[in-house]
Order: structure tokens, then sequence, then C-alpha cells
């Protein structure tokens, strides 16, 4: 099987390999400036007015535009996870090599559970839209702030990680 | 079920530090056990790796704690005192920008 695989996409490891730089710098960036300068501001000024009807209003415009802008990271994300084992397959690289052992750590223990969260709050069971067309008030209030409080946690984490996870990828360090 | 949290410094210091433990927990760690079990070589007796390790994580945990309370607690500041900021509401801003505008020169 992974003959099979190394002789038929090992003629295209160069074009995985943009494709997967690609879709890592989609995944890592295509959400920071509305998560910076729309996202936060609004989020902090409810959370200082958490009454303010205007502040609400936009807070929910805001947070549904922003579940609907994270589908780029959301398709990026799985372009990730099929680029990135067929390069593993094909570069010989493996998990003798100290920076990559690092990074599957990271991508396959802490990436992989945070995006299948993201994913649920933000396009399944807690996509603010389709919560406020059920018409369900309370539910709509939990996973705003469920989905605030990911985002309180998660900022460093995954901003850390990431670039950390892009040096291991470029630099190749040893550990030893 | 799910609420905001409760705004106050101790809660955030817990999370960033009980994450970094985590984390040092699981990449240091999760590391050395791999690396016994595929290759079989020792990284336990490799002090240096795992005292990075934690001097990162140390800086992992005050960043943290830093980016939580300056998002949902309005606090800005340098170590682990954080003092309260103004923050201003978006259409305040917008209304201030307009009496500018509106002000004779």
């Amino acid at each position: 099987m992974i003959d099979l695989l190394q002789t038929i996409f090992g003629p295209f490891y160069q074009i995985i390999r943009f494709v997967h730089v690609a879709a890592v710098m989609v995944w890592l960036f295509s959400t920071s400036v509305a998560y910076s300068y729309y996202l936060v501001p609004i989020f902090k000024s409810w959370r200082r007015h958490p009454d303010d009807e205007q502040i609400v209003e936009m807070r929910n415009w805001v947070m549904e535009r922003f579940d609907h802008g994270a589908i780029l990271e959301h398709v990026a994300f799985p372009i990730i996870m099929i680029t990135g084992p067929l390069l593993y397959l094909l570069s010989g690289y493996n998990s003798g090599d100290d920076w990559m052992l690092m990074k599957l750590l990271i991508v396959f223990g802490l990436f992989l559970p945070i995006e299948i969260f993201d994913y649920t709050i933000s396009h399944f069971r807690g996509a603010k839209k389709n919560i406020r067309a059920s018409g369900d008030g309370e539910d709509y209030e939990r996973y705003m702030a469920l989905h605030w409080n990911f985002f309180v946690y998660i900022t460093v984490p995954i901003s850390m990680l990431g670039l950390f996870v892009v040096f291991l990828a470029i630099v190749k360090p040893s550990f030893g | 079920m799910f609420q905001p949290f409760d705004e106050k410094p101790a809660t955030y210091v817990r999370m960033a530090v009980l994450s970094a433990l985590c984390l040092f927990l699981y990449l240091a760690g999760g590391f050395a056990l791999f690396k016994f079990l595929l290759h079989g070589e020792n990284w336990l007796s490799n002090w240096r790796f795992f005292l990075i390790a934690a001097l990162l994580l140390a800086l992992f945990a005050r960043m943290h704690y830093r980016s939580m309370t300056s998002l949902d607690t309005h606090r800005l500041g340098r170590g682990w005192e954080q003092k309260e900021v103004a923050v201003k509401l978006p259409y305040e801003k917008v209304g201030e920008r307009a009496q500018e505008e509106t002000k004779p020169k």
C-alpha cells in the first residue's frame, strides 16, 4: 500500500509540498485580521457592557460573519491533513527525526482535537446563524459565550504552536 | 452551562499555569516516550532538553495569562500584575469622530 502510494504520488512531490504549504498559510492566517480587528474589539465591548443592545446586535453580526469566514480555515485544514501524511510517506523523513516527531505530536495530539471542536462550534452544533434561525435565544447566548471562551483560551496556544510547527518544518532542528 | 469566564485574575493564572504544565508533560514527556518506544533512545537523561522545554513553557504561561486577561478583562501590564484599562464602545468612537468632523475649523 505504501509502495503504491509512493509510486503514484512520488512524481508530484513538489506539487504536493506546494499545496501543503499554501494550505498551512491559509489555515494559520486567513482569520487573523477579522479576529484581531473586528471580533476582539466587539467582544471586549460586550464583556464590558453585556446588556447594551447595540453592542449585542453588533457582536451577533460579527460572530456570525466570523463563523462563515472560518470556512477558509476549515477547508485548508483537511488539505493539510491529507497532504501532510503524503509528504511524510514520500519525503523519507520519519519519527526518528526530532523535529518531525515533535511536529506530529503537536498536529495530531493538539491541533486535530482543537479543530474538531472548532468545526463543531462554528459550523455544526454551535453555528450561531442556525441557532438564531431555530429561535432558541438561550442556546444562542450559551454558544456565543462558549465560542468566546474558546477564543480567549486558544489564542496564544494556537498562534505560538502554529508558528512553532512552521519553524520545525523549515529549520528542521535536532534537540539532542 | 456555558458562561463567560468570571474575570477573576486567579482564574486566568490557574488556566495558564495548568495549560503550560499539561503541554510540558505532553510534549516533552510524549517526545521522550516515543523516542524510547520507537527508537530505543533514552531522552530522560537529557536535562538540557527538559530545561529548555520548561523555560519555553514558563514563557508560554506568562504570555497565555497576559493574553487572556487582556482579551477578557480589559487589563494590561508588563508582568503578572495587570491594570484595568478603559474600553470605548464602537459607537462612542464613531460619535467622537463625527463630532470632530462637524467642528468648525
